[in-house]
């Protein structure tokens, strides 16, 4: 729902905004913060990356930290633990050992340990259960008259408050994943309903400029619906906010509180999740489809 | 209760003094349309004192058996004296009639010549409608909210916010009233305009600081905004056409001298063009605005008038058959004016506000929903003026207000997903009670000194969630949730003490030094964590969880005039205290949410400044330079790990330069320049990455300012050269805003480039970066 508001703010400052790149002095510090992405799903095996966060002026890459001791344990009696390897093609990248399976399993809860340059971190993530998602569409979409093409989910929410929501957009097998495209909710306002039609992402653009669309026609689309614990739904949501920051009722930037915590006591960058996931079948965005476009926006 | 025995002990001293005299009353008006003048002055010139009128033209002056010489004066119109023998109370009500000579300078005033060095008042502005009408305006639409952006100690929220920050005070908690209805939501077009429509106004008083007992409910501003009553003599109608909007208004007297009615209206006119135009993206679309105001005056006796006026505004923004928003303010007052005897004025007021919103999605589709939100205030207020004798002026009154809240009812229909809900509605009762005296002391000193009392009281029908730490309540700790029936008090109670004092002491008779000390409480609180208020936030009572927020200010100027009164200047300085001051917690969510008291942190503040000002207001330059230095802090344990730190309100210079020019009788140029000093925000320290985005971490809050701001606005107003000659008479007005195209920094954020992502660039965005000109047509006959 909170797309929609931010409507109208977006159309006011389409009215004669602009935006120039600028000089700003900063606050010149070496945090030498730990950055931690690391995720488990149902689907894939988890993987963590372990690097430092960099100073905002500099010009290079996240560089991973080697050597660590990396390992993942659930919450079974007894625990299943594995120690991950670091990816040989990408520094500080650790997997699951190529001659092991682990995935994650849903009501589990997680834990992701870290052991680096003589310091510890850890964060747990609870793997909620994911609602099955029935089918997905690809059509016009009634926000911006049908000139834009959205994706339709149909589901089953169960019942009961508190499921959180992400679904995560692939266009030719490839996730879409800027800020600006995450699509995540809770179930507060449909707690128990069948959502139908439930519209998760619009392909907004320039209409003058088709080659800006990213569901273009030939595109094969397919979404996973994924579930977030209570945590990480927040943890988006306030990502969302920061892609946001400076607009029109914007929320002032502020920091995102990781799960990780540290032995030496100092704030830990990033997150630990945890998800299962619900696979959609693949809609190729043929001619009928498009057709469709192009009729709905000529009415 | 010392300071309550102190005050009995004052007024009881006052009514034992009041010997053999008698009293001169009456009402102060506008020959030719009948309008109360509003701080007139009435002198009797053998005893050498005077008093001035109040907001409905009200005077009464009482002195010992005599042959007097009274003279009522008003800038702008021509003095009247009067000889009357006084062996008996009498009443004398007075027109005086506009200055022709003088006409140039009334349309910059409307106000007594030295009133600044002469009144009691401190922190306080009249601002004049003409004066407001005639500066540069964005988009043609004159604002009175932006106008008062311009005074000194005032500020903006940058473009597209018609927020109002006064002294290091939040956008919340300015009482914004139009003839006593609070305005809860004083913006169009989610800020670029203001609700106001000048046609229908006729005075607006600022209060900053030294604010009268009478008024209470926020922190830290008056703003008191007062509708035309309409012409009692003849048929009158002005309007105009501008760039986005059109407005006519329409009045005169239904019975001549004892009944006149007002109507004003105001609509954006873009939907229509579009349409007649056949431009498709409008055809499909909605977004206007409009304003509505009525007023009706009757005068029943010499005694008794009554005023019915209301308020009706909209925002209605609608994309197709995919979402529509909409928003906007009722207001009705009901006012009774009566007059015992001639030394006592009594105000009976019903006043009904509402502010509501509601946005969703149409038609019949799963994704359909309509999602609303209200507040509804029902009041009642007694305001007994009591002019005892020209030493004393007593002013006692009570207030009752029930407010009701509804913060959030989603209505759907079969075929939708979303679920019916409604979040929990709240009721409070308001109540106040206050006394004040105006009191002279010999020539030299004015005292004015009050209390009000204020009561707030949560009420059923309701429900309140305790937690296991009910100082620090977090989400998943709720031990129970207590049901209150209809009307059953919900704890605690808030009743608070507010002292209002003021002096006055003369230096001779044009400049005087003035002090004043306020205390405010404010039980109602927008919840509200984004930069500037939008119309979906939504306002709760004091309660359990959030206590009153109290501000005291204390504040002493220097005032002083030059040049026979024609140029004025004062010099303010203020000290301000908040306590239980709300911010919220990092990442906050409180869009639908239920316990909100979750997300709050609580603080305190403080906030202390300079301002000075010069004004002229005659001759054929006119307008102000103003300047404001200040600092407002905030420490509220849980942000900038305890540390104080800058406001977002925190504006360290503030320059305002307004002149007009009268070339001649057709021509008027006029031009604002503004400059301020940058919005303190937060720049990243350190960055890092999730999911192929990039976060930032802040290690300090408010630490880094935005580029100072400034814009010059242009005005150019062509009276018809026929006017003086015509009963109809029209003019044109071309603005011209932001006339050097300056990109004004609206925010600075971080974004990566797009040839390198792994350099950060920051990004200045502009709301307005561009010359905005607008021409309008007015007339009026």
């Amino acid at each position: 729902m909170k797309k929609y508001f931010l409507l109208l703010p977006l159309a006011i400052m389409a009215f004669a905004s602009c935006e120039d790149v600028i000089e700003v002095d900063l606050n010149d510090e070496n945090t030498n913060l730990f950055a931690v992405e690391a995720k488990i799903t149902t689907l894939d095996e988890p993987f963590v990356f372990l690097t430092k966060g960099l100073p905002v002026t500099v010009d290079q890459c996240y560089e991973g930290i080697s050597d660590a001791l990396v390992t993942i344990t659930d919450d079974a009696q007894p625990a299943n633990v594995i120690t991950l390897v670091e990816d040989p093609g990408r520094k500080g990248y650790y997997i699951v050992p190529p001659d092991m399976d682990y995935y994650g399993e849903a009501g589990r809860t997680y834990t992701a340990r870290i052991e680096s340059e003589g310091i510890v971190l850890t964060a747990s993530d609870i793997l909620e259960p994911v609602a099955v998602l029935d089918s997905i569409q690809v059509k016009p979409s009634m926000m911006g008259d049908g000139i834009f093409l959205g994706i339709f989910a149909f589901a089953q929410e169960p019942a009961g408050p508190g499921n959180c929501y992400k679904w995560d957009v692939f266009v030719n097998d490839t996730l879409l994943a800027d800020a600006e495209n995450l699509a995540v909710a809770d179930d507060a306002l449909v707690d128990g309903n069948y959502c139908a039609d439930l519209e998760i992402f619009t392909d907004f653009h320039d209409p003058q400029k088709s080659e800006d669309r990213k569901l273009k026609l030939g595109d094969t689309v397919y979404i996973e619906q994924t579930s977030l614990s209570t945590f990480t739904y927040n943890y988006y949501m306030q990502m969302l906010n920061q892609s946001m920051t400076g607009f029109l009722f914007s929320v002032p930037p502020a920091n995102i509180k990781s799960n990780f915590t540290a032995s030496d006591g100092k704030t830990v960058l990033g997150m630990f999740s945890a998800h299962d996931v619900s696979v959609s079948n693949t809609v190729i965005l043929d001619e009928e489809i498009e057709g469709q476009l192009n009729k709905y926006s000529d009415r | 209760m010392n300071r309550i025995t102190v005050m009995l002990m004052l007024l009881c001293s006052l009514v034992a003094s009041n010997g053999q005299k008698y009293t001169l009353s009456g009402y102060l008006k506008d020959k030719d349309n009948g309008e109360a003048l509003i701080g007139a002055t009435t002198y009797i010139k053998e005893l050498g004192t005077g008093v001035v009128s109040n907001s409905y033209g009200f005077y009464s002056i009482s002195a010992p058996r005599g042959i007097y010489t009274l003279v009522y004066s008003y800038i702008g119109y021509k003095p009247q004296s009067l000889t009357l023998d006084l062996s008996l109370n009498r009443s004398q009500d007075i027109s005086l009639e506009t200055d022709a000579q003088e006409i140039e300078e009334v349309v910059v005033s409307g106000d007594m010549r030295s009133r600044n060095v002469e009144s009691i008042d401190m922190s306080m502005t009249k601002l004049p409608v003409k004066m407001v009408e005639k500066l540069p305006s964005f988009m043609g639409e004159v604002d009175i909210i932006k106008s008062i952006q311009l005074l000194p100690g005032i500020q903006s929220g940058g473009e597209g916010s018609s927020g109002l920050y006064v002294r290091g005070g939040g956008p919340d908690e300015n009482l914004l009233i139009l003839d006593e209805a609070p305005v809860y939501n004083a913006s169009h077009l989610m800020g670029f305009f203001s609700v106001f429509n000048s046609d229908a106004v006729k005075d607006i008083q600022v209060y900053k600081g030294g604010i009268p007992a009478e008024y209470g409910g926020k922190a830290s501003s008056v703003i008191d905004i007062r509708m035309k009553d309409g012409n009692t003599q003849d048929f009158h109608a002005e309007g105009g056409i501008g760039s986005i909007s059109s407005r006519l208004t329409l009045e005169g007297p239904v019975i001549r001298d004892r009944w006149s009615y007002i109507l004003s209206g105001r609509r954006t006119y873009a939907d229509f063009v579009g349409r007649l135009a056949g431009i498709k993206q409008v055809k499909d679309n909605k977004l206007y605005f409009y304003d509505l105001n009525a007023k009706t005056n009757i005068q029943l006796g010499r005694k008794d008038r009554i005023y019915l006026s209301a308020y009706s505004g909209d925002d209605c923004f609608a994309m197709g058959e995919s979402f529509y928003m909409n928003w906007g303010n009722v207001t009705g007052t009901l006012r009774w004016s009566h007059l015992f005897g001639e030394k006592i004025f009594a105000n009976t007021s019903v006043i009904y506000s509402d502010y509501t919103y509601n946005m969703g999605v149409p038609g019949n589709s799963t994704s359909q929903f309509d999602w609303s939100s209200q507040i509804r205030d029902y009041n009642f207020k007694e305001d007994i003026t009591w002019y005892v004798n020209p030493q004393h002026k007593i002013n006692i009154g009570l207030n009752a207000i029930y407010h009701h809240f509804e913060p959030g009812i989603l209505n759907t229909n079969d075929n939708s997903y979303f679920s019916d809900i409604e979040l929990t509605q709240y009721n409070a009762v308001e109540n106040a009670l206050y006394v004040s005296n105006e009191q002279k002391i010999g020539n030299k000193i004015v005292l004015k000194y009050g209390l009000r009392y204020s009561m707030f009281q949560q009420i059923g029908e309701g429900s309140v969630r305790e937690y296991l730490d009910a100082e620090n309540p977090k989400a998943g700790e709720i031990i129970r949730t207590r049901k209150y029936s209809s009307w059953e008090w919900i704890k605690p109670y808030y009743g608070n003490v507010e002292p209002r004092l003021g002096i006055k002491y003369s230096v001779n008779h044009n400049s005087s030094v003035k002090a004043s000390y306020n205390r405010m409480v404010q039980n109602l609180h927008l919840i509200s964590n984004t930069n500037s208020p939008t119309p979906f936030d939504i306002w709760l009572p004091s309660n359990k969880y959030i206590r009153p927020l109290i501000c005291d200010q204390a504040a002493l100027g220097y005032f002083r005039n030059f040049f026979n009164d024609a140029l004025e200047t004062s010099v303010e300085v203020y000290y301000k205290n908040m306590k239980d001051v709300i911010d919220y917690k990092d990442g906050a969510q409180i869009f639908l949410k239920e316990d909100l008291e979750t997300e709050l942190l609580k603080g305190k503040g403080y906030s202390y400044g300079l301002e000075m000002l010069v004004k002229k207001q005659q001759g054929k330059l006119t307008g102000w330079i103003s300047y404001t230095l200040a600092r407002t802090m905030r420490e509220v344990p849980g942000i900038n790990e305890g540390k104080v730190y800058p406001s977002a309100y925190d504006r360290t210079h503030d320059v305002s330069l307004i002149v007009s020019y009268e070339l001649n009788k057709c021509w008027t140029v006029s031009a604002n320049w503004n400059y301020a000093t940058g919005n303190p925000v937060s720049y990243p320290a350190a960055k890092y990455d999730i999911q192929g985005n990039t976060l930032y971490y802040y290690t300090s809050r408010n630490s880094n300012r935005l580029p100072d701001y400034h814009r010059l606005d242009l005005s150019v107003n062509y009276d018809f050269k026929k006017n003086d000659r015509r009963k109809f008479k029209h003019s044109l007005n071309l603005s011209c805003y932001n006339v050097y195209a300056r990109r004004n920094a609206y925010s600075v954020t971080f974004r990566q480039n797009e040839q390198n992502p792994n350099i950060s660039e920051a990004v200045k965005l502009s709301i307005i970066g561009t010359v905005i000109p607008s021409l309008t047509y007015n007339f009026n006959f």
